[in-house]
């Protein structure tokens, strides 16, 4: 078989070369036969003649070796490749509105899967990116998480499937200017990471491995190349210089490769080696242990495999030395994953995009979907205007296989041209989305076009090209070769209702993203007037930075206390904490209270807050008391009633007492529900007494204060420390931004949407106003035989009517699904909104209804006898 | 012509033909032309140049191999020769023919 298929290749590669020697086959025969005659005594001319007549038909000998080395099919395919093009070109409208159609539906199917590649599945930028891999641990109770940053020097070590573990952590620190200038990325790293991504410096050095030692840490840097070239202007004597990275001074020691923009989603300017933590964040007494301690946990650790160590291996290995390692990972019986290095590379993370990415696909799907059945119907009208072509080709002996799959060699040329420009459109499309849902786009986002995008775009473009193509070739195919010869428009009806089922599918599809952009939309609404517990409206929190560095821990804490006297002694009611309300940031902690279902510790978020907080926020104390002065020394909280109803159902929570982080905690009150950490978070919280800078990292402290006196606490802030840095936000305006993610969702839905109610109506249009105008010589006998043109119209009417509505109520099934996937996102709003879907159904029947109308009008109005002449 | 009448080939019977030939050991195509000649004592119709097409089908299919050799007159040739495979597909065609040729010498005695 295989034998077989390599001589027909060959043959397809070197078919000259085949036939020539062929022909040297039949001459040598052809010479020995003459040569045997002449012996035998015959003249040569005579000795020619008998040897080509005992030959046989020299043609037909050529003709039946042909065929077995060719492949019939590919002359084939050519022909009608040209045949394609040709009838295409000829017919340039037809041509363009099909191509449109395509592109649309291909295009953003394509789009999607190429944001899908470039965040899961493309690697970092780096040699052989295959062999780097990321390391996790793995809680069984807990998943997945960070590793300590000491654990990457023992894997590098003691690791036999690596060869270097490293890691790395992400600043955004200042650049030789004061507080308010932009900001640059810093990057932190382990010492050899250059050497172990193979990462080229055009400039200077990369680190050494004594300069990444956590008790001797060097101040010294790497520069990007776009930092070198933007602020530096590409002058090599940039290396030796000093650069002051918040304040610290740091000796520039090299300039990395221009392609090389770090290895996180957004472009880093300068990498530092990690132990240079303790000289960038001096007041920061964790650094040390951050740096050393087994059982400090969670960074991004990663590692580049020993040649031909798998995932499995590295897994076994390092989960073994991990618990060796640490007390806790042998404790809590841990285990080291391992995972490849993508822009999103957390397992779990990983998961949540898996899940949009299922919506978005069921999404634009059906938009694909949608565009196949527009097209089909548009090849269905031409397939009957070229009935006459078809039958005079049948009737010439084409089989009628032969002109199906010329038929779909058009559809799949159409198609494949579709696939090819989406391919082209692939690095603008998802730009463009994430513009329009308010993201920005991270530099080493990566959209170009990789094979496997377009082997996904060519693949798609064959299943539509079938989808669309199959129904319209069969039925376009089964004429009556002598009715249409004739002259007559035979139309054979089939008994597949295939018109009704376009129209049908069309209306389903557009209906069902229609009512979910909808539902998206009116939940956005419904979120924007919900009651989030707290109080938004006249509230002004201000963000109070002060210079990095300027203070220590303590002394901040201090700065922040004096501050709250002072605002308070001016007689204004204040809160702070170091969350926003709404923000990004959210703390949790292992919550555990002795003796009490759930027994097993749970992660519960947590803020920190000032009494006034709640009278800021309007947030009610319903038991116990708020907090009070010295409560953060003995250790006071305050729960929220779902926390309260968690733990205490049937007694009251104050003076209960619970296990904080190894600490006992007493509860002295209950506060109500408040949404404070994002629209629609509901569920368990505590408070604690608000202590700056707690966690030695994190964002400022936010004051917050009613918005009449917001710009006179802000000049209060400036009397206290002239440096510091404030930044004032209405909380009203953070509330509309929090939305900002679900606000782009139902934007982008209603984008598609109002595309698939485009493409549905005017496919809805063209089947409907097709099959009346088919139906024009019906129509006209019935008004010569006297039947009353309103009648006539209202028949036509009604017969296309029960398709649309049936799509409707399927639509309205598959909307009902949607909703059910999208319910996080609505608010609580009834999946079936009547108003919505009241307002589709009438888009569609409109259009049903206007295309049965004026085609059948104008039938009506024609004058029977003239037309039918015309037939 | 005055001469007995030839047998017209039956359809398939020259793959059979050939691969038989070929048992005995490569062979060129005028070669072939020949044994067939001599073996069947000139009793065959075969058109010469259809033995080609058909050798280049038997390759084709992995029952004979080509390869281009000098032939004895010093010229170059393409010499067939039978593969594994071959030998089993004679063997087969063998056995279909005798038993087709059975049931019809039965059929053809019965009266």
């Amino acid at each position: 078989m295989f034998r077989h298929v390599l001589v027909r290749l060959r043959a397809l590669v070197r078919r000259d070369a085949v036939e020539a020697d062929f022909d040297e086959e039949l001459r040598y025969h052809l010479d020995r036969e003459i040569e045997r005659n002449l012996a035998r005594g015959l003249s040569p001319e005579e000795a020619r003649r008998a040897a080509r007549r005992g030959f046989g038909d020299l043609y037909a000998v050529k003709d039946e070796a042909r065929e077995t080395w060719q492949w019939r099919w590919v002359d084939e395919l050519a022909q009608d490749l040209r045949y394609a093009v040709r009838s295409l070109v000829a017919q340039p409208a037809f041509t363009a509105m099909t191509l449109l159609a395509l592109i649309v539906g291909i295009g953003v199917n394509t789009s999607l899967f190429a944001a899908l590649n470039a965040v899961l599945f493309r690697p970092w930028n780096v040699t052989d990116a295959r062999t780097v891999v990321r390391l996790l641990s793995h809680h069984p109770r807990h998943g997945y998480g960070g590793l300590p940053i000491a654990s990457a020097s023992y894997f590098t070590e003691y690791g036999r499937t690596i060869e270097v573990a490293f890691s790395q952590r992400f600043y955004r620190v200042t650049l030789d200017e004061t507080i308010t200038g932009e900001p640059v990325a810093v990057a932190l790293v382990s010492g050899r990471y250059f050497d172990v991504l193979d990462v080229d410096l055009i400039a200077g050095r990369a680190f050494a491995g004594h300069e990444d030692a956590p008790r001797a840490p060097t101040a010294v840097a790497v520069m990007s190349h776009a930092l070198w070239s933007e602020r530096y202007a590409g002058d090599p004597g940039v290396v030796g210089s000093t650069i002051r990275l918040d304040g610290v001074t740091f000796t520039v020691i090299g300039v990395a490769e221009e392609s090389f923009l770090g290895t996180g989603a957004d472009r880093i300017d300068v990498w530092a080696p990690l132990s240079a933590m303790t000289l960038l964040r001096p007041t920061d007494s964790a650094n040390l242990a951050r740096l050393t301690d087994p059982e400090w946990c969670c960074y991004d650790v990663y590692a580049r495999l020993s040649p031909g160590s798998t995932h499995e291996q590295v897994s076994a290995e390092l989960s073994t030395l991990f618990r060796q390692f640490s007390v806790g990972a042998a404790q809590d019986g841990i285990d080291v994953a391992v995972t490849g290095t993508a822009l999103v590379d957390h397992p779990e993370e990983r998961e949540r995009a898996a899940r949009i990415v299922a919506i978005s696909l069921a999404a634009l799907g059906s938009i694909l979907l949608l565009a196949c059945a527009n097209v089909s119907n548009m090849l269905l009208a031409r397939g009957t205007a070229r009935q006459g072509e078809i039958a005079v080709r049948m009737a010439m002996g084409a089989a009628r296989g032969r002109v199906i799959r010329q038929l779909l060699t058009e559809s799949l040329l159409l198609a494949g041209i579709a696939g090819l420009a989406s391919v082209l459109l692939t690095p603008v499309i998802p730009r463009l989305v994430m513009r329009l849902r308010g993201q920005r786009v991270p530099a080493n986002l990566d959209f170009t076009p990789d094979g496997t995008v377009l082997a996904y775009a060519m693949t798609i473009a064959v299943f539509a090209a079938l989808i669309f193509g199959l129904a319209p070739a069969f039925r376009g195919t089964r004429v009556s070769v002598s009715e249409t010869l004739k002259g007559h428009n035979a139309r054979v009806s089939g008994r597949f209702p295939l018109q009704g089922v376009l129209i049908g599918v069309q209306v389903a599809v557009s209906v069902a993203l229609l009512m979910t952009a909808g539902l998206l939309l009116r939940g956005l609404d419904r979120a924007g007037s919900l009651d989030l517990g707290f109080r938004t409206d006249g509230v002004t929190a201000l963000r109070v930075q002060v210079p990095p560095n300027a203070y220590d821990p303590a002394g901040e804490r201090r700065f922040f206390d004096e501050l709250l006297q002072r605002l308070e002694a001016a007689g204004v009611r204040v809160g702070m904490s170091s969350l926003m309300p709404l923000g990004d940031a959210r703390n949790f902690t292992d919550f555990v209270v002795p003796g009490a279902t759930p027994d097993a510790s749970q992660a519960i978020p947590v803020q920190d807050a000032t009494p006034g907080y709640f009278d800021v926020l309007g947030i009610p104390v319903l038991v116990g008391r708020t907090f009070r002065p010295g409560d953060r020394d003995l250790g006071a909280i305050l729960v929220n009633e779902s926390l309260a109803r968690l733990y205490w159902p049937d007694r009251s929570p104050t003076g209960q007492s619970v296990i904080i982080g190894n600490r006992p905690r007493e509860v002295v009150g209950v506060v109500r529900d408040a949404q404070l950490n994002g629209i629609g978070s509901r569920g368990p919280m505590y408070f604690s007494p608000f202590s700056a800078n707690s966690e030695g990292v994190g964002e400022p402290p936010v004051i917050l204060i009613p918005s009449s006196l917001a710009s006179s606490a802000a000049a209060v802030v400036r009397a206290a420390d002239a440096t510091a840095f404030t930044e004032a936000i209405a909380l009203s305006d953070q509330a509309h931004h929090s939305l900002g993610d679900a606000r782009g969702s139902a934007r982008l839905a209603g984008v598609l949407a109002w595309l698939a109610l485009l493409l549905a109506t005017s496919g809805v249009y063209g089947v409907i106003s097709y099959s009346v105008e088919q139906r024009r010589s019906e129509i006209m006998i019935r008004v010569a035989l006297g039947a009353r043109p309103r009648e006539v119209v209202g028949l036509v009417l009604r017969r296309n009517t029960s398709p649309i509505a049936l799509g409707i109520v399927v639509g309205l099934v598959l909307s009902a699904g949607g909703s059910i996937v999208l319910s996080s996102q609505l608010y609580g709003l009834n999946p079936l909104d009547p108003a919505a879907l009241a307002g589709v159904a009438a888009v569609l029947l409109v259009a049903g209804a206007a295309a049965s109308t004026i085609p059948a009008r104008r039938a009506v109005r024609m004058d029977p006898v003239a037309a039918l002449h015309q037939e | 012509m005055g001469q007995k009448k030839k047998i017209d080939l039956l359809q398939g019977t020259l793959d059979l033909i050939v691969l038989k030939m070929l048992r005995a050991g490569p062979a060129n195509g005028w070669q072939l032309t020949q044994s067939i000649q001599v073996v069947s004592k000139g009793a065959l119709d075969v058109n010469y140049g259809s033995i080609y097409p058909a050798l280049r089908r038997l390759e084709g299919q992995g029952w004979v191999t080509g390869r281009w050799a000098m032939s004895e007159n010093n010229r170059r040739a393409r010499f067939y020769a039978l593969t594994a495979a071959g030998r089993k597909q004679l063997a087969t065609e063998r056995e279909q023919w005798e038993r087709f040729s059975h049931a019809l010498g039965l059929i053809l005695e019965t009266d």
